[in-house]
């Protein structure tokens, strides 16, 4: 596809595709899983950038392929009145990483701190190994010191089973506020996990993100090449007590995959 | 509608002519108040339900079931709980019409949180069950919308009789004792749009033919002139207004979101009514018609013969199309500007005086042409106001024009906003389904604000469709008229695609706008042209923090719309018909006799108290994970 055609000769850029509550395409479809809103995403953001875009280089030399006009909203209001969270998918516990992504959507957003973050990481498709506490304590302590900067409020996790969560609250210095767990189709919720939330002030949360959120053929439909997802990050934003969300978007992290072995 | 104060009704005569005092005093008031609130900004989102229930005595003996004339004795009760602890109780009650009515809305309005959700369908269990204990054991209070032998003969408890040559009403069905007698307000009004209009208000609603339905269908016709002999005929504001609703209000964060919510809430009002269709059976007859609206428009319609066109004008100003009870006439938003194609009756010198003060030309229309309404209830220590306090004339003349939509301006020397009122929907038998549908308007409220989502359709295609959703199975046959593109950011695609057919002018794109939809397709979408209002809604949650019962919740409430809008569950209206043609004492006569309304009235009382499974009205599972409170870890608004 030549689509791809003026990413060639990249090997490493990020993609930001704004606030996609303003992409009509994406609102008007329906019924569509965290995957397939996130190809669209991308593909409508590769689309504008195309006819329109500039390639904005980073200080740091990273590409970031972004929609011309997006509109992100959040200068529409005082910044006291937004609660700005973010999600991030990893592929392991990897603290540069999520480092990275945390660095370069507050970058986007053009914001100082946010309210929240939750990371989730990647199962291993091969075997159905858990992830246990050992797996995640390296990002924990990243969360764990943007919290002490002050650029954080609340940390959380998502997708971890409950023995792990429970050895993760037992651990860290700074106790997660939320979990996390997929609940797209059932109402099921273990009840000594919502007991053991119940008692720690913890945010039981739901959403409906499968666990690999770009698997590797929409990548390579998309760029026609194989790339490795290193992060991706959502943020939303949303105005205080009212139910209103007033953005939302992804930042991928992709490069080619020799560089990332 | 708040604690009614006390006070001392005018005579008719006395009330006419302060008409005009009312319409000065009451424009300057909202004024004044405009004044002071337009810049009022950043308010939460707060919101509430309003369901009315009617108290029904069994007497098992007879196997009859009678409306219960308690009302004014359990209020009593209820508002002294209130007066001593104003700010604790679980819920308020309040008066309404009917001797047998009663309408409770939670103790203090839900949050903007999605956890606020969970807590609606707890609180309307807790109101039943409020009102429960102070029943007798043969006595229920039920939500249903219309009491199916209203005016039937020997229709209370205890027994009265109508009066047809005194009193309030003068009805030939309806009796003055069935009208609330706690507060005079009620038989006031019902007196004074009798006296405006020059005769009884009179409703005919087409019966439904079965095969042995007798024309005529009663003796009215020899009564009344008014009378259709084909039709179901009601003579008394009792027949509308003695009906239950489920309405709801939300504040908004200041008055553009008002206006914008008032504007995009005004095309789902239709499809609403169809959806929550819940009353075929008026005065002991199965009818035509599925719903409340033309009933409840036509038994308040105070509008002399001159007004409605049937005499030449002389002694009124206007001829006016609809009765005070109707769909609005105008959009609010400068967005809803192009779509108001109706004529928009005012006083000039109202409207003038309303734009000299600053009111911009939408506003000031709207608020005129609520005022082409005289008073039809007035007290005598409510005459003469300070107009820069109070508000009571504008209030007098808000609160007579019963509308699908309300728009509210905060009350004087309030912590209130400013506020829209959402009114077509009818009350359902259960609380999962009053609460699930709450939710769901609330919830396309946020979806609206957050997508910035565009329902508007011309006002006239509004009213047509108000029209359709009453009829007989409309959620199911009825298509209405509905917009196909409801974004509003035009994304080059679409763009191109404009130009490829040579369109230039973006106006004439909007002719095309609107398409023809039933309301599963509203609703569950149609593949490829429309995504459906619930796929919005799941679109939005997908997005916001949802813990992990107020998502089962929700989604229950969403499973449970989605069956009712594909016709996979009855809507109330289809089930009630369907009760009725089945059961063994229907003669398919249309007849709704004492025996088959005690039996319904005690189904609908198993299943409300989840004694009885329905699954042919609610879909397999209603259990939903509602709470009487939010998670401390949630509450952070």
């Amino acid at each position: 596809m030549d689509k791809f055609k003026s990413l060639e000769g990249l090997d490493k850029f990020l993609i930001s595709t704004g606030n996609i509550l303003s992409i009509s395409d994406i609102t008007k479809k329906s019924n569509v899983n965290t995957s397939e809103e996130l190809v669209d995403a991308i593909e409508f953001t590769l689309r504008e950038f195309q006819s329109n875009g500039i390639l904005e280089n980073q200080s740091d030399n990273i590409l970031v392929i972004s929609r011309h006009n997006d509109n992100l909203k959040i200068d529409e209001h005082e910044l006291s009145e937004l609660k700005i969270g973010f999600k991030v998918f990893l592929n392991e516990d990897d603290p540069d990483s999520l480092m990275e992504a945390i660095q370069k959507a507050l970058m986007v957003l053009k914001v100082d701190s946010i309210h929240d973050v939750i990371v989730t990481f990647k199962h291993n498709t091969t075997g159905k190994q858990n992830i246990d506490l050992s797996h995640v304590q390296n990002t924990w302590v990243v969360l764990e010191n943007l919290i002490k900067k002050g650029q954080i409020r609340q940390i959380g996790i998502a997708d971890i089973e409950e023995s792990t969560f429970r050895a993760l609250h037992g651990w860290a210095k700074v106790k997660p506020s939320i979990i996390q767990i997929n609940l797209s189709t059932c109402c099921v919720v273990p009840p000594t996990l919502q007991s053991f939330c119940k008692e720690n002030d913890i945010k039981l949360l739901t959403h409906s993100d499968p666990n690999d959120i770009l698997p590797a053929g929409s990548i390579e439909s998309i760029f026609g090449a194989p790339l490795n997802l290193k992060w991706a990050l959502r943020f939303l934003v949303h105005v205080k007590c009212r139910g209103v969300l007033t953005t939302k978007g992804y930042l991928l992290n992709l490069c080619k995959n020799e560089e990332s072995v | 509608m708040g604690l009614l104060t006390e006070g001392s009704p005018l005579s008719w005569e006395e009330t006419k002519k302060n008409a005009q005092h009312v319409r000065e005093h009451g424009i300057t008031q909202f004024i004044n108040l405009y004044k002071k609130l337009r810049d009022r900004e950043g308010d939460i989102l707060k919101w509430g339900d309003e369901v009315e229930y009617i108290i029904v005595k069994f007497l098992d003996d007879k196997q009859q079931c009678k409306v219960s004339l308690r009302s004014h004795e359990l209020l009593t009760i209820l508002n002294q709980k209130e007066l001593e602890d104003p700010t604790g109780v679980n819920s308020l009650w309040r008066p309404e019409y009917g001797s047998y009515m009663i309408e409770g809305t939670p103790g203090k309005p839900y949050g903007g949180l999605l956890a606020h959700f969970n807590i609606v369908e707890a609180n309307m269990r807790n109101r039943r069950k409020e009102v429960t204990e102070l029943l007798n054991s043969d006595e229920a209070i039920l939500s249903i919308t219309s009491f199916p032998r209203l005016g039937s003969e020997d229709f209370t408890y205890p027994p009265t009789k109508p009066t047809p040559d005194q009193g309030a009403t003068r009805s030939l069905f309806f009796p003055d004792e069935a009208i609330y007698n706690g507060h005079p307000r009620f038989k006031t009004l019902s007196r004074n749009i009798r006296m405006r209009r020059g005769e009884k208000v009179a409703i005919n609603l087409p019966v439904f033919r079965d095969k042995n339905t007798k024309i005529p269908v009663d003796d009215s016709y020899k009564h009344s002139k008014a009378a259709l002999k084909d039709h179901v005929y009601m003579d008394a504001m009792g027949f509308g207004m003695g009906c239950c609703c489920l309405q709801l209000t939300f504040q908004a964060c200041n008055i553009t979101e008002a206006r914008t919510l008032y504007d995009q809430l005004t095309p789902l009002c239709p499809i609403m009514l169809a959806f929550t269709a819940a009353s075929p059976l008026y005065r002991g007859f199965v009818t035509d018609v599925d719903c409340r609206w033309n009933v409840i428009s036509h038994s308040v319609d105070c509008r002399t013969e001159e007004e409605r066109g049937l005499k030449p004008l002389n002694e009124n100003k206007f001829v006016i199309n609809k009765s005070r009870y109707d769909s609005i006439d105008s959009y609010l938003s400068p967005q809803g500007e192009k779509y108001n194609d109706i004529p928009l009756l005012y006083n000039e010198e109202d409207y003038k005086k309303l734009v000299d003060n600053g009111i911009d030309h939408l506003l000031a229309g709207h608020i005129a042409h609520l005022f082409i309404r005289d008073t039809v209830s007035l007290f005598s220590e409510k005459v003469h106001q300070n107009d820069e306090e109070d508000s009571d004339h504008f209030e007098n003349i808000q609160s007579t024009n019963w509308q699908t939509m309300r728009f509210k301006p905060p009350p004087p020397h309030s912590t209130i906003g400013w506020r829209v009122e959402f009114r077509p929907c009818e009350a359902q038998i259960t609380d999962f389904e009053n609460a699930a549908i709450v939710c769901f308007v609330v919830l396309l409220t946020r979806v609206i604000l957050s997508y910035q989502l565009n329902f508007l359709i011309p006002i006239s295609k509004v009213d047509e469709n108000m029209q359709k959703a009453q009829k007989r199975n409309a959620a199911r046959e009825e298509k209405f008229w509905f917009r196909r593109d409801i974004t509003t950011h035009v994304s080059p695609p679409a763009a191109a695609e404009c130009c490829r057919a040579g369109t230039t002018n973006w106006d004439i794109k909007e002719c095309d706008m609107f398409g023809q939809m039933t309301v599963n397709e509203i609703i569950n979408g149609k593949p490829g042209e429309f995504p459906g209002l619930i796929s919005l809604i799941n679109n939005y949650l997908s997005g916001m923090d949802v813990d992990a019962d107020t998502h089962c919740t929700i989604q229950q409430y969403l499973k449970f719309i989605q069956r009712r809008a594909s016709g996979e569950i009855l809507t109330t209206a289809s089930w009630i018909r369907k009760y009725v043609t089945e059961h063994p004492d229907y003669r398919n006569d249309s007849v709704v006799s004492e025996k088959i309304n005690y039996d319904l009235m005690k189904t609908i009382n198993a299943i409300q108290k989840g004694d009885k499974y329905c699954p042919l009205l609610l879909g397999a599972s209603t259990m939903s994970k509602t709470k009487d409170s939010v998670p401390s870890a949630l509450n952070e608004c």
